[in-house]
């Protein structure tokens, strides 16, 4: 049964965690602090130097930020890291009504003047928070996956509209991202047939008939496994081309973190694969094999040397 | 109290200052919320303390001053940024778009304050 409007989520609803705080690296908590120290010596220097004003400047730099959104980027994602800025927009104009309430009270009501800035940080930035989340519940989310706008899978879903050809998608280590970005494109009904989210081994060996001796084998992410789901889902759903992808996202998925095997089925039966190993942490990790995949099916389809 | 003593605490507060709002951040879901404390006033919390202690109302005001001009740069930042990240990646797009930062502090401060 379908879920009524005000069932469905969203939005995530804002939750503190204390336990990710404590589970964070203690090394990111003093990369951070040498970052913080930095900067308010220079800060502090610049004053010196060039007036207390100019170095004013500095208590409001964003040096820290860049940083901290690497690490971001790395861990969960250069969708996150864009949502940590949307988030630090909110927090600079707080910034901002703090200095403002600063530089008014620090000469006239000077023992309340940084408790005021204070809060007048927490308030100015809250009541923005509200307003811009009024706003999305109001306008929507333009974008269905900010982290690999839909346009990247225009010239996939072209390309196979030029030719006339079918395509059905397994995928395990993506999780449906793949279908769910080439099904976000205009006009993707007239080439998609359909996906299966093959995240066990036993969907890969029952819906996609991998071989299970080659799983027991091997395991589930290799070449082997990736040519047979390719060959599995476009037999099964009748499709012209067949892609597939089985991947270690990591942190946690073993020894090999990062290592993607990608497969396309060729209406001839012919098979592409494409291996990447380098682990660029588990966000980035998931965007460079989708990115992989719309890649590998443009060349195939295109005839495009591979 | 001496200049080196002052620029030393300013150091240490401003350090433990945004250790303090990093794990706040930390703690804080979702992302776009927890944002919000990548730009808390960490550093002129911790600056703005130690100079009204040891330096004096005066000091801090001037500093206070010159804040106002820098988160306006910030703002501007962040807003050029959201773009760079998107276009760039989190490393170059932060970094690269931190001229507008430097150009927006400077013009304001050149204009209002200097």
């Amino acid at each position: 049964m379908a879920l009524r409007d005000a069932e469905r989520p969203l939005q995530e609803r804002p939750a503190v965690e204390v336990a990710k705080a404590r589970s964070a690296r203690r090394s990111a908590y003093l990369i951070r602090f040498g970052f913080g120290a930095a900067v308010s010596v220079l800060a502090a220097v610049l004053g010196l130097a060039g007036g207390h004003r100019f170095g004013g400047l500095f208590l409001a730099f964003p040096a820290i930020l860049p940083a901290a959104l690497t690490l971001l980027e790395k861990k969960e994602g250069l969708a996150q890291a864009v949502s940590d800025v949307r988030g630090a927009v909110i927090g600079a104009v707080g910034m901002l009504a703090f200095a403002v309430v600063a530089a008014q009270l620090m000469r006239s009501a000077t023992p309340v003047a940084l408790p005021a800035a204070l809060g007048a940080w927490v308030i100015t930035s809250a009541a923005v928070y509200v307003l811009m989340r009024s706003l999305v519940h109001v306008f929507g989310e333009r974008q269905y996956m900010p982290e690999i706008p839909t346009v990247e899978a225009l010239p996939v879903i072209t390309a196979l509209r030029e030719r006339r050809l079918s395509i059905a998608v397994a995928e395990s280590c993506t999780g449906g991202a793949i279908a769910a970005l080439l099904t976000a494109v205009p006009g993707a009904g007239a080439v998609m047939r359909g996906g299966v989210v093959a995240y066990d081994d036993g969907v890969k060996q029952d819906t996609l008939g991998v071989s299970p001796e080659v799983i027991a084998e091997r395991g589930s992410v290799n070449a082997a496994v990736a040519r047979e789901m390719a060959q599995g889902v476009k037999q099964r759903l009748r499709a012209d081309v067949g892609l597939a992808i089985t991947g270690l996202l990591g942190p946690h998925d073993g020894d090999e973190e990062g290592a993607t095997y990608i497969a396309l089925c060729m209406p001839d039966g012919r098979v592409l694969l494409r291996h990447y190993a380098e682990d660029h942490g588990p966000g980035r990790n998931r965007e460079r094999d989708i990115r992989m995949a719309l890649r590998l099916v443009l060349d195939g389809v295109s005839g495009e040397p591979h | 109290m001496s200049q080196v003593l002052i620029i030393v605490l300013k150091g240490l507060a401003g350090g433990a200052m945004v250790v303090l709002f990093s794990a706040i951040g930390e703690a804080i879901r979702p992302r776009g919320l927890a944002g919000i404390t990548s730009a808390a006033p960490s550093i002129a919390l911790a600056s703005l303390l130690v100079a009204l202690i040891a330096s004096g109302v005066t000091t801090a005001y001037e500093l206070s001053l010159g804040m106002i001009a820098g988160a306006a740069a910030m703002i501007a930042w962040c807003l050029v940024g959201i773009e760079g990240l998107k276009r760039l990646g989190a490393l170059k797009g932060s970094v690269l778009t931190t001229g507008v930062w430097f150009v927006s502090a400077l013009s304001l401060w050149a204009v209002f304050l200097r």
